[in-house]
């Protein structure tokens, strides 16, 4: 027999009934909540034009909306119940600790969506850094130039 | 138990495209990451007691995308293996969920770096 695995949910914490079709938060919202979705399905998606672009589908078992209780940016697309959902709110960062330290067998997969982002991240900042240093090098030899007079001397580091 | 290591001031901890998919938990002193570009070591972060670092390459499995060295003198707790990470998490509830808080801060701090 295959045993279905729910979250122990504390008592700071419910699980709420939402309809379908109903939006959970939409684009540049300012909306720091985490959703854990006990049932059912949620979508993730965003608008290009008028019309909406599919990100990703939910799952049962899977957070949505996380991002934000760490970073309290906008929201940076929008998410709607495709069919009736049991989901949790989870409002801050000590009652999300608490509710992966209960459920531990979730931050698995927490972990590694996060790693996988940071890896990305990494790239662009050690990217960005680089050129940084170039337009530094780059000002530094045209500061130098305005001191000694003429010169057609330019470094760029790539 | 978890073995331990120290590394001195300067001592490479592990290396950019290394195959190494250790986690270590700083016990003491402080470790600094960087990438090396055009020979020149550009910092990323700088790791202090308490925190743990090396984490992106075990969850991925993908050759190292920094390097480690330690400022100070620094001990270490190493974790080699999910397995033995898993083990830890489950002798130490508390800390899968300081784990993802941390990753989660330190992810929306990366993202915020290069906005």
């Amino acid at each position: 027999m295959l045993s279905v695995k729910q979250p122990k949910v504390n008592t700071t914490l419910q699980i709420m009934d939402v309809e379908e079709n109903m939006i959970l938060f939409e684009k540049d919202e300012m909306d720091d909540t985490a959703y854990f979705l006990v049932d059912g399905s949620v979508k993730l998606y965003a608008y290009k034009g008028d019309e909406e672009h599919d990100l990703r589908h939910v799952k049962k078992n899977e957070f949505f909306g996380e991002h934000e209780i760490y970073s309290h940016a906008p929201r940076a697309v929008c998410a709607r119940t495709l069919t009736p959902c049991k989901i949790i709110a989870i409002r801050t960062e000590a009652e999300l600790e608490q509710f992966v330290s209960e459920n531990r067998w979730l931050s698995g997969k927490m972990m590694e969506d996060m790693s996988q982002k940071l890896a990305e991240t990494n790239k662009a900042i050690a990217a960005k850094k680089v050129a940084d240093t170039s337009t530094n090098v780059v000002l530094e030899v045209q500061e130098k130039k305005t001191d000694t007079g003429p010169s057609t001397r330019r470094i760029v580091r790539h | 138990m978890l073995p331990v290591i120290n590394a001195k001031p300067d001592q490479i901890i592990f290396e950019e495209g290394q195959n190494d998919h250790r986690m270590f938990i700083l016990l003491e002193g402080s470790v600094q990451l960087y990438v090396t570009r055009n020979g020149k070591e550009i910092d990323l972060e700088t790791v202090d007691k308490f925190h743990f670092f090396g984490e992106i390459e075990m969850f991925q499995k993908k050759p190292r995308t920094l390097s480690a060295k330690a400022v100070t003198n620094t001990r270490m707790a190493v974790i080699k293996t999910r397995m033995q990470l898993e083990q830890f998490m489950s002798e130490h509830p508390q800390f899968s969920g300081k784990m993802t808080r941390m990753m989660g801060h330190r992810l929306a701090q990366a993202e915020q770096s290069i906005a």
